[in-house]
């Protein structure tokens, strides 16, 4: 994998994170309706899985 | 070592724990980011979800989870970065290695394979968690144990024989790729989890900073214990905090991972795990529980019956079924693993996946029943107290001995099978703590308050209150015990034969 994939893997699984969390802030302030906060979290998690597990390491702790 | 046919069982566990008999080498440390990262992962779990609702429903208030929680944790922390870092990166051992240094081959073994009992019935209440999220998709209740559900429904029990069945067939098929993904799971979980209890708050009427004080004590921590529950405090809050890792702080468990430590001080990275598992997760699935309480009361439903998937689902939607049923198998898999792992010491060579899938079956048999959850955190003091007196041994051996003159590692340097010390340290405090606690609690121990001086008798306390109580008994016993046996047999007797 080139470093350049790499960074461009992690920024997605950033924002997957980002996108986990704002939505609810973006809700509780009532900016978004519960319907599409539910479906904001859904991709969230979309993004982090599909690319997350193609740079987080593995290491072996207590293994 | 021999490891056929007519090896012995200590041999049999030796051989096991063989690769890591020697010493970690500096080459093979690791620095603050990885003890952050896996701290982070290891301690938010399936269970967060179940501990955070019984805190509810069991009458907190909003200071003692605030503050207790904060309290306990903050005692946890430092009994792994005081306690057990230390330990582990002077001896760079396993926790196997050093009970067995200190107790002996037996106790070790005794040891291992009741943490394998117990490993069972941890990943059976994960699968349980698991369960509960995948039952609610397909629209099969889970079983309400406060509605006098004692068994589960058969649809149900099937669903959580194929959670479980998926996750002992994983184990058998490894442990590598699993932990990977367990890693991958990890930082993803606690933003399901804030975000829950964010999008909670505004279901129970908070509008900001303003009101939420007023609310948290009104609508989620109310002081008030659900019907037919012991009423918690902030003892109770700091007690449960600070017990239920108690096995791996201060019973010496984590030594296994800081031996790969370069300094002592990567213990503080425990309060990253603490402080976003069993602080912000329990909070927030204290809330989300208080939201679905609200909600179901308020369709007229009787009972409310606050499962994780129930209380994922409303906080957040699918991503919450999906962070219940990972957070419940991340955990399950290792649990299980390990648990197969020990019972393949205690057979006669048994193969290793046909030991996991036993340990499967017991960890199903176990998520099918209710009160394994209903009483978890019973569950958690219980191992905590009754694994943590080994632990404060090798403390005591490491620490203590030096100065009061005593040999360290008697155990080992005689060649003992059994340190006797170490086995009434270790049954004589669980056992006092136990009769203390039950005296109050269980009719059948109700005979010792006839039977104790009045100060005991009178004496009131729970399990999560027995943490500090139960070490210092340990320790004072072992140490006793342990002059009177190295005055009785000093080891410099057998400098010349070792």
């Amino acid at each position: 994998m080139t470093a350049q994939t790499r960074l461009i893997l992690k920024m997605v699984s950033y924002l997957g994170l980002a996108v986990s969390i704002v939505p609810a802030f973006l809700f509780f302030t009532g900016v978004l309706s519960k319907q599409t906060y539910f479906h904001l979290m859904i991709a969230g998690m979309v993004m982090w899985f599909g690319t997350a597990a193609f740079w987080v390491k593995r290491d072996h702790l207590g293994q | 070592m021999s490891t056929g046919p007519k090896s012995t069982l200590v041999e049999r566990l030796d051989a096991l724990y063989e690769y890591d008999r020697e010493p970690v080498t500096e080459d093979k440390l690791y620095g603050w980011r990885t003890f952050i990262a896996m701290f982070s992962s290891e301690h938010i779990a399936g269970t967060e979800f179940v501990l955070g609702t019984l805190l509810v429903m069991h009458g907190v208030s909003a200071f003692d989870v605030f503050v207790g929680l904060a309290l306990g944790n903050l005692l946890a922390v430092l009994s792994w970065a005081l306690m057990c870092a230390p330990v582990g990166v002077k001896e760079r051992l396993t926790s196997y290695w050093l009970i067995r240094k200190v107790a002996g081959p037996y106790p070790t073994i005794l040891y291992c394979a009741l943490f394998a009992l117990v490993f069972c019935l941890l990943a059976g209440s994960m699968v349980n968690v698991s369960t509960t999220a995948v039952s609610l998709t397909v629209g099969i209740d889970s079983p309400n144990y406060d509605a006098g559900d004692r068994v589960p429904s058969l649809p149900w029990i099937a669903i959580a024989i194929g959670v479980g069945t998926v996750i002992a067939v994983l184990a058998v098929l490894g442990f590598e790729r699993l932990a990977h993904f367990a890693k991958v799971v990890a930082p993803w979980m606690p933003f399901v989890f804030l975000a829950g209890g964010i999008v909670s708050l505004r279901s129970l009427g908070v509008t900001g900073l303003g009101n939420f004080w007023e609310i948290a004590n009104e609508k989620i921590w109310t002081g008030m214990p659900k019907e037919g529950e012991i009423p918690y405090s902030f003892w109770h809050c700091v007690g449960l905090a600070w017990l239920c890792n108690i096995s791996q702080h201060m019973g010496m468990g984590d030594v296994t991972i800081f031996r790969y430590a370069k300094k002592w001080q990567m213990g503080f990275c425990s309060a990253f795990g603490m402080f976003i598992g069993h602080y912000m997760a329990w909070i927030a699935s204290g809330i989300m529980c208080a939201a679905f309480i609200h909600a179901e009361t308020a369709a007229g439903v009787k009972d409310p019956n606050a499962t994780p998937g129930a209380i994922a689902w409303l906080g957040a939607g699918y991503a919450g079924i999906v962070c219940v049923v990972l957070a419940g198998w991340t955990t399950a898999n290792p649990t299980l693993y390990r648990a197969g792992l020990a019972f393949q010491v205690a057979t006669p060579n048994w193969r290793r996946w046909v030991m996991t899938l036993i340990a499967g079956v017991l960890m199903v048999i176990t998520a099918c029943i209710p009160a394994v959850v209903k009483y978890l955190d019973r569950i958690v003091a219980y191992y905590g107290l009754f694994f943590m007196p080994l632990g404060a041994f090798i403390f005591i051996d490491f620490w203590v001995f030096p100065r009061l003159g005593l040999t360290k590692y008697y155990a080992e340097r005689r060649r003992l099978l059994f340190s006797w010390p170490a086995l009434v340290g270790w049954f004589g405090s669980f056992g006092i703590s136990f009769v203390l606690y039950a005296k109050d609690n269980y009719d059948f121990m109700g005979w010792a308050n006839t039977r104790l001086p009045a100060s005991l008798a009178n004496y009131r306390t729970d399990l999560f209150q027995l943490a500090l109580p139960a070490w210092v008994m340990a320790v004072t016993l072992y140490t006793v015990c342990s002059l009177i046996q190295q005055k009785l047999s000093p080891a410099s007797t057998l400098e010349g034969n070792l």
